[in-house]
């Protein structure tokens, strides 16, 4: 199912409301490419002989290959029943908010890493 | 009430569980899921510019090689560091409040964080410069 161009409603039979057809493809898309961006961080950082001069290289890179992990379920759940039905809605504030402050802490980590 | 997003006619998806959608004194209304699903996809392009400012940060202070400024390398990276940090807690409020703004048909508040982006990676990056003009000097 597509959207198509034009007025657009409950009643619009070209409209399903059940259906986030593209756009929700879009978001699915843009879920994965999110998860691929710490699952790369991560895998420099235990990798990558420049990072492994950090303190506790480890265990920064295994923290951002858990943030993939966890932005991929979220991307999962978000998506799981079917690519065309976007679930949970209610949860979605938790599941945000979790992603939010995961990286948002990992970020903290490594500026305290780099420091000490 | 809204237009859609094609400037037709008002739109009204179905979300049940909405918060707050079924709310009539909050003057809620239910939302376009494309709309919605574009605030999301604008978060998530938060979170990666969140995570591409620490490993940037995290490439200046391990990869480069030492400045001729003592501690030029940390100079550069860790504000990166900090303003990812930033942005990634900043994105979230920032999706909940478009969020709230589309339930309640009101208009999207602007924000400043695009700016202290842009400033921020501008004056590193005017800084770096910098610090590469005064090592050739000496």
């Amino acid at each position: 199912m597509t959207v198509t161009a034009g007025p657009v409603g409950s009643d619009d039979p070209a409209w399903d409301a059940e259906d986030t057809g593209r756009p929700g493809d879009r978001t699915a898309l843009a879920w994965v490419r999110t998860a691929l961006f710490p699952a790369a961080v991560g895998a420099s950082v235990l990798k990558f002989k420049g990072f492994q001069s950090v303190t506790g290289h480890e265990a920064l890179g295994g923290a951002y290959l858990l943030l993939a992990v966890l932005v991929w379920a979220v991307g999962q759940l978000r998506f799981s029943t079917s690519r065309l039905h976007v679930s949970p809605e209610a949860a979605r504030p938790w599941l945000f908010g979790s992603i939010a402050a995961a990286t948002g802490l990992l970020a903290v980590a490594t500026g305290l890493l780099l420091l000490f | 009430m809204p237009e859609g997003p094609d400037g037709g006619a008002p739109v009204h998806a179905d979300p049940p569980d909405r918060p707050g959608a079924d709310d009539p004194s909050a003057g809620s209304q239910p939302l376009d899921p494309r709309f919605t699903l574009a605030n999301e996809r604008t978060f998530l392009a938060w979170v990666r510019t969140a995570l591409a400012l620490v490993v940037a940060g995290l490439a200046v202070t391990q990869l480069f090689g030492p400045f001729s400024v003592a501690g030029g390398r940390r100079i550069i990276g860790l504000p990166l560091i900090a303003l990812g940090a930033v942005v990634s807690f900043w994105c979230f409020r920032r999706w909940q409040v478009i969020e709230r703004a589309m339930i309640l048909g009101r208009a999207v508040p602007v924000t400043r964080l695009p700016l202290v982006v842009a400033g921020v990676v501008g004056v590193v990056a005017v800084v770096g410069v910098v610090f590469v003009l005064v090592g050739h000097v000496q």
